[in-house]
């Protein structure tokens, strides 16, 4: 398993449209991927492929989020992942 | 039968005449009896199909909705993702599968749970997102339901005036729109998906009409009112007459609107007069359009304050003057920061009771006790500067130190984004409203520390002429066309154009066919007012001669 925590710093967080390119980038992808929210409420993952777990987990900028995949393909969804959201997601 | 008056929420304007079509009453699932074991895959290919039903549905209103524009097409985007989504289906499916429940049960409590969750969100514009599961999971049960097949819309007889409990966006899109002349619905508001819709459309709508399921029967005669929200049923004669006549001249309106919208505002003589509406919310965006607004000359940010107790986020801000600039394309948009103060107030900024409120800590002032309040909204404003032609007011300045504070915070904010390396624009134009008479009186000096004057002519007035415009006992001595306020108006523009920057009136005045000429006459080329005013504004503004209107005002104010 490969894991990854990123701050978000998109001006509007995850919202409708940058959550829909992160959800539509995480579902190219083989591996089962989850996603949590470290600055809201850690416990709760998310599944990445799907637009509405992940909208609901509320990420706004400044927000933590913590990453991870397990699969044939891991290690580059982590990575695609984290540029995707370490860049000003679709803005 | 005597006529029966129902009355909701107009939320697309408009008028209509028609016989009520009742569509789709959706029966909510309620009866939780579990299936048997051998049930269960016969119930996941019910709603596999179900989904692949509302997927159909969902795609031809996407279709649907293009006509009318991008922004109504994205709502069924969403839609169509959130369709697939495995917290959706996937869950639905798991619910039949381990919980043995029916179909629809299933999708229904699949949707409650996640809406739950939508509404724990802070942001407001996430949770209000939770409303499209709702429409979703309403497309699914409806399709395991086999009701309201888009083919029932298809066959609805003419002049049908479409009355429902709660219409969906995707319902509004489907409608053979040659047949329907207007909405109704007993649940929704004004800001709705399905009001949005018809709005775009041009077709009325009333919502928040309780009874109207109850009170109506398919094939009654209906009249609707989508401005002021009333629903007539069985009309007495004289009310229908009335109710043709309205739409006749409403149809007159519109052409007679549609011939001058695209004309500009040019008088005789080739001076140019730019025509800007005034705004209170984002709504009134599409209504300015209409109108033939060349931009937004007063975006009043109180809104944003108004029926609630705490204050607006950066963020929510940010979103709604994005929303402004980009509804308007690249037309100029000036927002005014807060303008509140004791006559007023807004409910998260107490005020100290004031002897003269309207002599007290208002507009500018009360933003200047309140930094933090200034920074959040000037940051906002900043950000949504990158999508469009965003300028910025400060209301009820006085005098060139209020000028400096303010600008001084603006480049601050403006220093902090870019040290956080968000997106945002620092070189927005940066104006003041002239209203109070020390201003006017000192325009020469302001004008060196911004880029424009905007007129707030009701203010000025009283303050020129110490008389309270709220006090009906004053109402004769309140004239805002009086010659010591002309005077004012007349020097606050000489000092702009001699430093070659613009001037407009934003004021009440910048509608008034009697004050339009005089204004003009003055040197003002800019008038931002009701978006409903306009059309007449650019009428009589295309008889002017500007040479004329010059004369006739210097001798007024001699």
């Amino acid at each position: 398993m490969v894991d990854a925590e990123i701050t978000i710093t998109n001006a509007a967080g995850l919202h409708a449209r940058p959550a829909a390119l992160f959800v539509r980038t995480a579902a190219g992808f083989e591996s089962s991927i989850r996603v949590r929210n470290l600055s809201r409420d850690a416990e709760r993952e998310a599944d990445a492929k799907s637009i509405l777990s992940v909208m609901t987990l509320g990420i706004e900028q400044g927000h933590i989020i913590s990453i991870s995949a397990e699969g044939p393909d891991e290690t580059a969804a982590i990575d695609t992942l984290r540029a995707l959201a370490k860049g000003n997601i679709d803005e | 039968m005597a006529e029966h008056v129902l009355n909701g929420v107009g939320a697309a304007p408009g008028f209509a005449i028609g016989r009520v079509f009742r569509y789709a009453p959706r029966e909510t699932a309620t009866e939780s009896q579990a299936i048997n074991q051998t049930e269960i895959e016969a119930e996941v290919a019910r709603l596999r199909d179900a989904t692949d039903r509302a997927r159909t549905r969902i795609t031809a209103a996407r279709e649907a909705a293009a006509k009318s524009g991008e922004a109504e097409a994205a709502i069924f985007d969403a839609h169509l993702l959130m369709l697939d989504d495995p917290a959706m289906i996937g869950e639905s499916e798991r619910r039949i599968r381990e919980d043995h429940q029916p179909a629809a049960i299933a999708v229904e409590q699949t949707a409650a749970a996640l809406r739950k969750m939508f509404d724990q969100i802070e942001d407001s514009y996430l949770r209000e997102r939770g409303k499209d599961v709702t429409d979703v999971a309403t497309q699914i049960i409806r399709a395991l339901q086999g009701d309201a097949s888009p083919s029932t819309a298809q066959t609805l007889p003419p002049d049908s005036v479409i009355v429902a409990d709660e219409l969906l966006a995707s319902d509004v899109a489907l409608l053979d729109m040659e047949r329907v002349t207007a909405l109704v619905t007993a649940q929704g508001s004004r800001t709705a998906h399905v009001a949005i819709m018809a709005r775009a459309m041009g077709l009325p709508i009333v919502v928040g009409v309780t009874d109207i399921l109850s009170r109506s029967r398919d094939g009654d005669v209906v009249t609707v009112d989508g401005e002021r929200g009333e629903v007539v049923l069985s009309p007495e004669p004289s009310t229908l007459a009335r109710m043709e006549e309205r739409i006749n001249t409403e149809r007159q309106e519109r052409l007679r609107r549609a011939e001058f919208r695209d004309l500009p505002g040019l008088t005789r003589d080739g001076t140019r007069i730019a025509l800007f509406a005034n705004i209170g919310t984002p709504d009134e965006i599409e209504a300015a359009l209409e109108q033939g607004a060349e931009g937004i000359g007063l975006v009043r940010t109180e809104f944003l304050f108004h029926e609630r107790s705490d204050l607006p986020d950066e963020q929510e801000q940010f979103l709604t003057y994005q929303a402004i600039a980009q509804g308007m394309a690249n037309r100029p948009v000036v927002i005014r920061t807060l303008d509140a103060g004791g006559d007023k107030p807004v409910a998260g900024i107490p005020v100290a009771t004031e002897m003269n409120p309207f002599l007290g800590v208002r507009g500018l002032r009360l933003s200047l006790k309140h930094p933090e309040i200034l920074r959040t909204q000037l940051r906002a404003i900043l950000r949504a500067a990158a999508s469009g032609d965003i300028h910025v007011m400060f209301p009820m300045v006085t005098t060139v130190d209020d000028v400096r504070a303010a600008r001084q915070i603006l480049a601050s904010v403006g220093a902090e984004l870019e040290a956080e390396g968000i997106e945002h624009r620092r070189d927005i134009p940066v104006g003041i409203m002239i209203e109070v008479p020390a201003a006017a009186v000192s325009a020469d000096r302001l004008i060196k520390e911004v880029d424009f004057f905007s007129l707030g002519t009701n203010d000025l007035a009283q303050y020129v002429l110490a008389v309270d415009r709220t006090n009906e006992l004053l109402a004769t001595n309140y004239s805002p066309l009086d010659v010591a306020v002309l005077r004012l108006i007349e020097r606050a523009v000489s000092a702009a154009d001699a430093a070659g920057k613009p001037v407009a009136v934003c004021g009440e005045l910048a509608g008034d066919l009697e004050a339009i000429p005089l204004l003009v006459g003055l040197g003002v080329r800019e008038l931002s007012m009701t978006a409903t005013r306009i059309p007449q504004a650019k009428e009589l503004i295309r008889e002017l001669r500007v040479g004329d209107e010059a004369q006739a005002a210097q001798a007024r104010i001699a």
